[in-house]
């Protein structure tokens, strides 16, 4: 357990995934195999059940130090958490306990025993483990334990120690297991016969245009595809041997949450694996992608919910036909098999990722100029006669939204630069009043910056903790990727990716947009009066 | 009319018209410690101790009137005899005694009872009325034996070298960072030091406490980022030359909720005060049955002592009511 306690404590305190990997490497090659498992088990997120409430073992720690109740309190004020205090109380000077980590699970927290009994063992183990592995431990009887990993980093940092896919290893962990060293052995065990049917492939990178200059940096433009992106769930479809598994970009497997795909995969050929994207789609046409949001991440899909919201998949390319990766087949020849399949499919639900027509980069151009009222994100760009590679696929974004708005209020940055205000919320204005519509901090250089800091010192009107308000005076051009209705933002609009663009030292604050400009990019637009 | 008093401008001798850690500017004020939130510049004349002589000079320049009084000689104030004793806060920090009419009165200002070779140890002196401070006073606060935290800490800096990263501890500049530097194990790499951490350095040198080479942050090499130790305090700025790896070492960082409040990778709890075991021996040492409070958890520490049987008396200061500036 020592090591469990260990890692626990690196992990709270590694400052990229990177480090979290080693980490978890490192416990892994040292674990045996049944306390390997529970690890694996607790860091995955997955909770045994609650032993008892926080309050209960708060009553216990009082009467093994005979706190009284009105200390404990103000301890907890000083805490803010019931299990931290009651283990903070408990007394020190507790070497780290070598018991292994499934000893605690099985035979201190999940064996059954009488209230009474109970007790005894929580005391018993306390006197046993140090400080941090006490936490643990009162964290797991209440219920309250959080890994705080993410299982992409765990899943990477098992797929490293056991040389096994990622994709493979999110499979095995998926669903429902016990934590026993034979799971462990399976979990790490090389691939089996007929393991790989839901695997996808990786996914290929898309990489960002910066420059206008397309027609220099991409010469004929006959030899590229173009084609409208969304902003959807990026996904592969895979279906091999009358099975269908959905997965999207961060290799998360995602099959229940989205029923309807299931549905439409029913019309499709076996041994197959298409790339899309699932978009909001109603009526015969895109919603407002924001709707999205109300169908990612839910456990449980109400028949009510998809009607509100349906989705359908938009699929712009094909790895496998018949079992065979065709990956390497030039994007033309992949485009013509994906035309078939779309065409022979029986589904409403299913539709092919739309291209345009182009002779000259300037349709090109034109076309991204439209990308607004049509709803869409941007254009991506392939080479026709390229592979599924990262080095052929480009995204040009939409050009951004623009609006100017006013400085209202100024944040102190973190950790090293916490000695400047660098963070700032902007303004628009709503009758004669300013609504916060945009905060962030980036887009202006460093001068720019300390400038912006002297002035909102020297012109502070208010202070809360570490945020300044300032009297309107400088006017900045904001730029985002898009927007959406909110109700948690005071003006009722959420930005997507604000940044500054400019400084508009030719404005004056009276110059700056008002809120009624902003509603007037909102892509649902028979909606703004109900705002 | 008691001994020692609180009033606007902080705790005050009537029979010897003087006040200790005064917050305003007053004529005669004895210092426990150089600590922002115990003393005030421009007061006319200062009596601080002898060990603290030099930290004082510094912060409170060349022309402010300090007379020193070593540890355990008493001097007479108007007829009330005063003397100093080792608080083992920081380097010079006392805690006043003052006699008059057979009354004793003790001060303790900030004080802990950890080792810490930058310090003279804390000495209990026996009262009739001892005031304590109680920055830490709560029964969760206990502190792991020093040697423990320099050990993490070398071992800390030592990982970091290992994967090429710099290592940034955050420390008051006066006491906590002097500590640090005569404990860590100055033969793994470099030290460098904010500015004001190197001024304090010269102050604790020429006080002859033996500290490791520094260099400050303007002298810092790009070729030695990855190997260096790097001290400062927490609003002190730095040029990054590459990764980092930071840590805060104060007793607050004994909880979750304030590691994350400073968003820190790391917490050392490493505390310049008391603990709450260390301030209820302290109080028991001092023989006093009359207890004041002041600093920090005063409400609790009042209740209590007043359930083990002690008069006690809160003395909500000035500086107890802002957050704390400076110790921890
Ligand atoms: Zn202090």
């Amino acid at each position: 357990m020592h090591d469990f306690s260990n890692l626990y404590n690196i992990l709270l305190e590694a400052s990229d995934a990177r480090e979290k990997i080693d980490v978890i490497k490192d416990y892994l090659s040292d674990a045996a195999p049944a306390d390997a498992a529970w690890a694996i088990y607790l860091l995955s997120g997955k909770r045994p059940r609650r032993v008892m409430s926080g309050k209960r073992l708060a009553s216990i720690a009082m009467e093994t130090t005979g706190t009284p109740l009105w200390l404990f309190e103000e301890c907890y004020n000083a805490v803010g958490d019931m299990v931290e205090t009651a283990t903070l109380l408990l007394p020190e000077d507790t070497p780290a306990s070598a018991v292994p980590l499934h000893v605690w699970m099985e035979d201190w927290l999940l064996a059954e025993m009488a209230e009474k009994e109970r007790q005894q063992s929580i005391v018993e183990a306390w006197r046993e483990l140090n400080t941090i592995q006490r936490y643990i431990f009162n964290k797991l009887l209440t219920g309250g334990f959080r890994s705080g990993i993410t299982k992409r980093t765990l899943v990477r940092a098992i797929a490293e120690f056991s040389s096994v896919d990622t994709t493979l290893i999110t499979h095995r962990l998926e669903g429902e297991w016990l934590p026993t060293p034979a799971f462990y052995e399976a979990l790490i065990a090389s691939e089996q016969v007929g393991e790989d049917v839901s695997r996808p492939y990786p996914f290929v990178e898309i990489q960002v245009i910066e420059t206008r200059d397309v027609q220099d940096e991409f010469g004929d433009v006959t030899q590229w595809q173009v084609e409208w992106t969304w902003g959807g769930i990026r996904v592969q479809v895979v279906k091999r041997e009358g099975q269908v598994f959905v997965w999207t970009h961060g290799e998360v497997l995602v099959t229940r949450q989205y029923p309807e795909i299931l549905g439409l995969a029913a019309t499709l050929p076996d041994s197959i694996v298409l790339e899309g994207d699932l978009l909001p789609w109603k009526d015969g046409q895109l919603m407002p992608l924001d709707n999205l949001q109300k169908r990612v991440n839910r456990k449980n899909v109400s028949k009510k919910l998809m009607a509100e919201v349906p989705l359908v998949f938009v699929a712009c390319d094909v790895l496998e036909v018949n079992g065979e990766d065709v990956r390497h087949q030039p994007l033309a020849w992949r485009r013509e098999q994906l035309i078939k399949l779309v065409q022979t499919a029986d589904s409403n639900g299913f539709h092919l990722s739309e291209t345009i027509e182009i002779s000259h980069w300037d349709d090109v151009h034109a076309a991204r100029i439209t990308c607004r009222e049509r709803l869409a994100e941007g254009l991506v760009i392939k080479h026709k006669a390229s592979a599924y590679s990262s080095d052929h696929w480009w995204k040009w974004k939409a050009e951004p939204y623009k609006i100017n708005g006013v400085l209202m209020s100024a944040q102190r940055g973190e950790g090293d630069q916490a000695n400047l205000y660098r963070e700032y919320t902007f303004g628009v204005w709503d009758d004669n009043s300013l609504v916060p519509i945009a905060k962030t901090d980036t887009g202006l250089s460093d001068s720019d910056i300390r400038e912006i800091d002297r002035f909102v010192r020297q012109k502070t009107m208010e202070r809360f903790g570490p945020v300044r308000t300032v009297a309107p005076a400088l006017v900045f051009e904001i730029g985002f990727d898009g927007l959406r209705r909110s109700k948690r933002h005071k003006s009722g609009i959420a930005v997507e990716s604000p940044r500054v663009t400019g400084w508009r030292l030719d404005l004056r604050p009276a110059d700056a947009d008002t809120l009624d400009t902003v509603r007037a990019l909102l892509p649902d637009k028979h909606n703004q009066e109900i705002l | 009319m008691p001994l020692i008093e609180l009033t606007s401008q902080g705790f005050y001798c009537a029979a010897g018209n003087f006040y200790i850690d005064p917050w305003r500017k007053v004529d005669y004020a004895v210092v426990t410690h150089a600590h922002t939130d115990h003393y005030t510049a421009n007061c006319k004349h200062y009596l601080v101790s002898s060990a603290g002589r030099h930290v004082f000079e510094s912060r409170l320049g060349p022309r402010a009137d300090i007379q020193t009084l070593p540890y355990g000689e008493t001097t007479s104030i108007n007829g009330v005899k005063v003397s100093l004793h080792p608080a083992g806060h920081v380097l010079g920090s006392a805690q006043v005694r003052v006699e008059h009419k057979g009354e004793v009165w003790v001060v303790s200002g900030d004080y802990k009872l950890q080792a810490d070779n930058t310090c003279t140890p804390f000495e209990p002196v026996k009262c009739h009325t001892f005031i304590t401070e109680a920055t830490f006073a709560l029964p969760i606060y206990k502190w792991s034996p020093a040697e423990e935290i320099f050990a993490s800490i070398n071992a800390w800096w030592r990982q970091n070298q290992k994967h090429g990263r710099a290592t940034m501890l955050y420390g008051y500049s006066l006491g906590k960072a002097q500590r640090l530097l005569a404990h860590v194990d100055s033969s793994i790499g470099p030290i460098y030091v904010h500015n004001s951490v190197e001024g304090m350095n010269d102050a604790y040198r020429r006080s002859g406490v033996k500290l490791p080479e520094t260099k400050t942050l303007a002298q810092l090499q790009r070729s030695e980022w990855s190997q260096a130790l790097i001290i400062t305090p927490p609003n002190g700025l730095t040029t990054m030359y590459g990764d980092v790896s930071t840590a805060f070492a104060s007793g607050w960082m004994r909880t979750q909720s304030m590691r994350r409040r400073r968003s820190m990778q790391k917490g050392f709890v490493l505390s310049d005060h008391a603990d709450w075991e260390g301030t209820l021996q302290a109080i028991a040492a001092s023989g006093a049955e009359r207890i004041g409070v002041t600093h920090g958890f005063i409400d609790v520490l009042v209740r209590w002592l007043r359930g083990q049987g002690y008069e006690a008396t809160g003395y909500a200061t000035h500086f107890s009511a802002a957050s704390t500036g400076e110790g921890g």
